[in-house]
């Protein structure tokens, strides 16, 4: 079927079912925008979540009396480690100093006593691999940790267990809950995209049925109303894109004027070119498969005839 | 032309339609099909166009098998046939012109072709000045006129019309029957189901009478 009928039989849907195509329209568009919502909330709490996991560390405390071929064996097997972002080393002297400049402002005299003794161990802070997920940072920690284990020297390793713990299950839970949430609307939004094609189509069974009786072909019947379902679809997922974008520009706006101590406005990102077209792609493929299975059910080369009987 | 040999068909129920009905029916010829209400007439336009399989028995039409023949094959029959329907079946949302262009356009036939033939077409039936216009805007008359005109653009070798008169009063009747008349007089085959007598005997045509599923009378 030529593409020029496929976009006069588009033009001529809307100019004579007018309102169908506008209620079919609205209820893609209103379904693909819930969805590309809940993908766009999703994916942006996963980056906040991810970047409030990059602050998290692990200190391998020293003993005092480690020698320093020990020390180094820590650091090689840290530094080899392709889960280990950072390893920094901390001397007595370093952190002391670190603790009285936290401490200067609730003790003055701490600066300046030179009794004050030194409790402080020597430590590695390491941090993790920016491709570490935010859901396995307690796995990966302890995993790292028990490496150590067999190492000389060290008195004690420290990531905020319970604190990790708890962030990872809950990132993890909300990365599956994510998944499902959104494979419930796309399955949702299948149900419904397919309910309003079909009411659409059903309203233009009677241009299926002549088209059968003059002799046209299953596939030159199909065609125009599988081509126009794509089309919808394809509109339907911009006219999505564009009300999710407009609703970023708010967040972001808001963001920054009345929650900006919480800097949270630079991790907000709105769909790349990639998911835009990924969109907008399955926007015209569930159109268009939401017109072809309806089209599919009433035009079997029969149809006509039975309305003759 | 047209042959159906012993054909039967039945309908669950059972109901006997059809019982044993053969006919032959040369080229060119004009036919009148009559009987009363529920005599089998329906169900032998439909074998006759494509649009039911008989039970048992053989139906050809312009040289279809239609008793064995496949969706694919029924939809190229359909193309070389001209059906014509008591109630139209026009397409609502398209002009007179483009109604009468869908049998060309689904045959593939360039635009420059289609226009010229769906211009002669329509002068032939008195409709050119209607032809930007949609078929909600005309009379039943002449909406009939342009299902003609859709089932002829494609000089179909069969012409087979289902109480083509039967919406219409006498004057339009009369009308129509001699636009098929001429049509006859051009070499297409033409095959008529009408429950009028009046129209048939007002002309002098070949008539098969069908009554309970059988012919009762073929002269």
């Amino acid at each position: 079927m030529r593409l020029n009928e496929c976009l006069r039989g588009f033009r001529r849907s809307w100019v004579h079912h007018t309102g169908m195509q506008l209620a079919t329209l609205s209820v893609l568009a209103a379904t693909f925008t819930v969805v590309a919502f809940v993908l766009s909330v999703s994916s942006n709490l996963k980056n906040l979540l991810s970047h409030w996991g990059e602050s998290a560390r692990m200190s391998v405390y020293l003993e005092d009396s480690i020698a320093p071929g020990d020390r180094n064996k820590v650091r090689e097997v840290l530094q080899s480690d392709a889960r280990v972002g950072s390893v920094e080393y901390i001397a007595k002297e370093k952190a002391t100093a670190a603790f009285k400049e936290k401490m200067a402002s609730h003790a003055p005299d701490l600066l300046a006593d030179s009794e004050f003794a030194n409790p402080f161990p020597a430590s590695y802070q390491v941090t993790l691999a920016k491709d570490v997920p935010a859901g396995k940072i307690a796995e990966t920690f302890e995993a790292i940790s028990a490496g150590l284990d067999p190492l000389k020297g060290i008195e004690d390793v420290l990531y905020g267990q319970s604190w990790v713990r708890n962030y990872s299950a809950f990132v993890a839970a909300l990365s599956a809950s994510g998944w499902l949430i959104v494979l419930i609307l796309v399955a949702g939004s299948v149900f419904v995209v397919g309910n309003s094609v079909r009411a659409s189509i059903s309203a233009r069974r009677d241009e299926i049925e002549i088209l059968e009786l003059v002799g046209a072909t299953q596939s030159m019947i199909r065609a125009p109303f599988v081509f126009e379902g794509a089309l919808m679809g394809l509109v339907a997922a911009a006219v999505s894109l564009a009300v999710n974008f407009g609703f970023h520009l708010w967040e972001v706006k808001l963001l920054r004027a009345s929650l900006a101590f919480a800097r949270m406005a630079p991790d907000l990102a709105f769909f790349g070119f990639a998911a835009s077209l990924g969109i907008l792609v399955s926007g015209a493929l569930v159109g268009a498969a939401g017109a072809y299975f309806t089209v599919r059910r009433i035009n079997d080369g029969w149809s006509a005839s039975q309305r003759v009987a | 032309m047209i042959l159906f040999s012993h054909v039967y068909k039945t309908y669950p129920g059972p109901t006997h339609a059809l019982r044993d009905v053969s006919l032959e029916i040369d080229k060119g010829e004009f036919i009148f099909l009559t009987g009363p209400s529920g005599a089998g007439k329906t169900t032998l336009f439909r074998m006759l166009s494509g649009f039911d399989k008989p039970s048992s028995g053989d139906v050809r039409v312009a040289g279809y098998d239609l008793t064995k023949a496949r969706s694919g094959e029924i939809a190229h029959f359909r193309r070389r046939i001209g059906v014509v329907f008591q109630d139209f079946r026009l397409l609502k949302g398209r002009t007179v012109f483009e109604n009468v262009a869908v049998p060309l356009e689904i045959r593939g036939e360039r635009p420059g072709q289609v226009r010229r033939r769906v211009e002669d077409i329509l002068e032939q039936v008195g409709l050119a000045y209607k032809s930007p216009q949609f078929p909600e805007q005309l009379s039943g008359g002449e909406q009939q006129r342009v299902a003609i005109a859709r089932a002829l653009v494609h000089q179909p070798g069969v012409l087979i019309a289902d109480e083509p008169t039967g919406n219409l009063d006498s004057a339009l009747s009369g009308e129509i029957m001699d636009l098929l008349e001429k049509v006859n007089a051009q070499g297409t085959t033409v095959f008529v189901a009408t429950h009028d007598l009046g129209l048939v005997k007002r002309r002098s045509k070949r008539q098969i009478e069908i009554r309970g599923g059988q012919i009762a009378m073929d002269r």
